[in-house]
């Protein structure tokens, strides 16, 4: 656990360092395989600032909504840059809503766009894992394994590590093997999403859970599994109803 | 064999879906997993007890305030956050003087001088417990890297938030304050 990086007079809070680095990773290898997947590399760079600083808003403005007497008498921390004065869930629903009206209008296909967005997230969600490190968030239950972490108080599971490890596999793949002949198009982001919300279901059993389980569950592993159903689901109801694609696929 | 693969696509999304729910029914969360008789700086556990002495020699240790929310910051004089963020404090402590709440401010003393904290809580005028770590141990326990740095403890003596870093603003500390109390 790393959550302060001090150089010096500074110090740096190393779980948001470590998410932009992530950012700036997964932007740079966005514009370097856009052409692969037929996309204008700018065009892509545009709709995700404008995902980007939506998300950041809207967080803002969701956690303001949330609690707006909170503000009264102190209506200039809408500005504060603290961090903690935002929504992370409002702040995504807003992102992606900006996101799916900027595609509309601009009439981007909308499967070689999730398609050429799996590099930036495949860069994203390792740094995002890692970051929950740096904070010792989503610390894992106690264990006698040789690779187990002394934290808070146990050698426990590194969670967080076994994470941002499978996570580097699918962004590995990405960049090796990317564009993947006779793919169907969006079938890149459906395989990448179903890997990253499979291996969620598998680690999520070793991190001690906070509030959020029923009967034992974990809510989040519930989530993940709706995900990974909803990605599957798409994914081969796409192929059998663009049979054209499909034969071309199966030649 | 692509055609093979291209056949067997539904019973392996369906297999992976089965297998899924299956892991989500074995690893079930155990009864009493849940960590929080353990004390560590962090989300979910007991926050480490302290008793310190304040500018006036007056005991104030974690145990005066048990059953009771806490809000917990760690400052210095020196830190230009924690002189941003003082006043919002200070006027969190007014608004919320007829509730359960409590507003702690342990001074880092090991890092500052005891003349500076007097005159920044004369500057400041502030009115709640400032407790002063002369050793740097409770620094320490809570594992403050960073100065301004503050915890959320809830009645129960359990971490709820950490915020590292500042200022906070006044309308957060109402919003934090609110859900200590309610919870």
């Amino acid at each position: 656990m790393f959550p302060v990086i001090n150089l010096g007079p500074l110090s740096i809070p190393a779980p948001a360092f470590i998410l932009i680095i992530g950012y700036m990773a997964g932007s740079f290898l966005l514009d370097k395989k856009a052409a692969s997947f037929s996309m204008d590399s700018e065009t892509i760079d545009r709709v995700l600032w404008i995902g980007t600083i939506s998300a950041l808003i809207g967080g803002r403005l969701s956690f303001i909504a949330s609690s707006p007497a909170a503000f009264k008498g102190d209506i200039l921390s809408v500005l504060s840059l603290n961090p903690a004065l935002l929504d992370p869930s409002g702040g995504l629903v807003i992102g992606i809503t900006a996101v799916i009206v900027v595609i509309t209008r601009q009439k981007i296909d909308y499967w070689m766009f999730l398609d050429s967005l799996t590099p930036f997230l495949g860069a994203l969600i390792p740094a995002y894992f890692l970051s929950r490190f740096a904070s010792g968030n989503g610390y894992g239950f106690a264990t006698n394994l040789p690779w187990g972490i002394y934290l808070w108080g146990a050698i426990r599971h590194p969670v967080q590590l076994y994470l941002t490890f499978t996570a580097l596999i699918p962004l590995a793949i990405i960049l090796v093997y990317t564009p993947i002949k006779n793919l169907l198009p969006g079938s890149t982001f459906f395989l990448f999403s179903a890997a990253t919300s499979s291996y969620l279901i598998f680690f999520s059993a070793f991190q001690v859970p906070g509030s959020n389980t029923t009967n034992g569950i974990r809510i989040d592993q519930i989530l993940y599994w709706v995900i990974l159903f909803v990605t599957l689901f798409l994914y081969n109801f796409r192929i059998k109803t663009t049979p054209d694609m499909v034969h071309h696929e199966i030649k | 064999m692509k055609t093979y693969l291209n056949n067997l696509r539904i019973p392996i999304s369906v297999a992976v879906l089965l297998a899924g729910l299956a892991w989500i029914w074995l690893s079930r969360v155990p009864e009493g997993s849940r960590s929080n008789s353990l004390e560590a700086a962090q989300v979910g556990f007991s926050a480490p007890v302290f008793s310190l002495t304040s500018l006036d020699d007056q005991n104030i240790g974690l145990a005066d305030f048990k059953g009771k929310p806490v809000i917990l910051n760690f400052w210095a004089s020196w830190c230009p956050p924690c002189k941003a963020e003082m006043p919002a404090f200070q006027q969190a402590s007014l608004e919320l003087a007829n509730t359960d709440l409590q507003i702690i401010a342990i001074n880092a003393t090991s890092q500052d001088s005891l003349n500076d904290v007097r005159q920044f809580i004369d500057q400041y005028e502030i009115t709640f417990p400032i407790p002063l770590d002369l050793t740097g141990s409770s620094a320490k326990n809570y594992l403050v890297h960073s100065l301004p740095t503050t915890y959320f403890i809830d009645k129960n003596g359990i971490i709820v938030d950490v915020i590292i870093g500042g200022p906070i603003p006044l309308s957060l500390l109402r919003i934090q304050a609110n859900q200590l109390l309610t919870d």
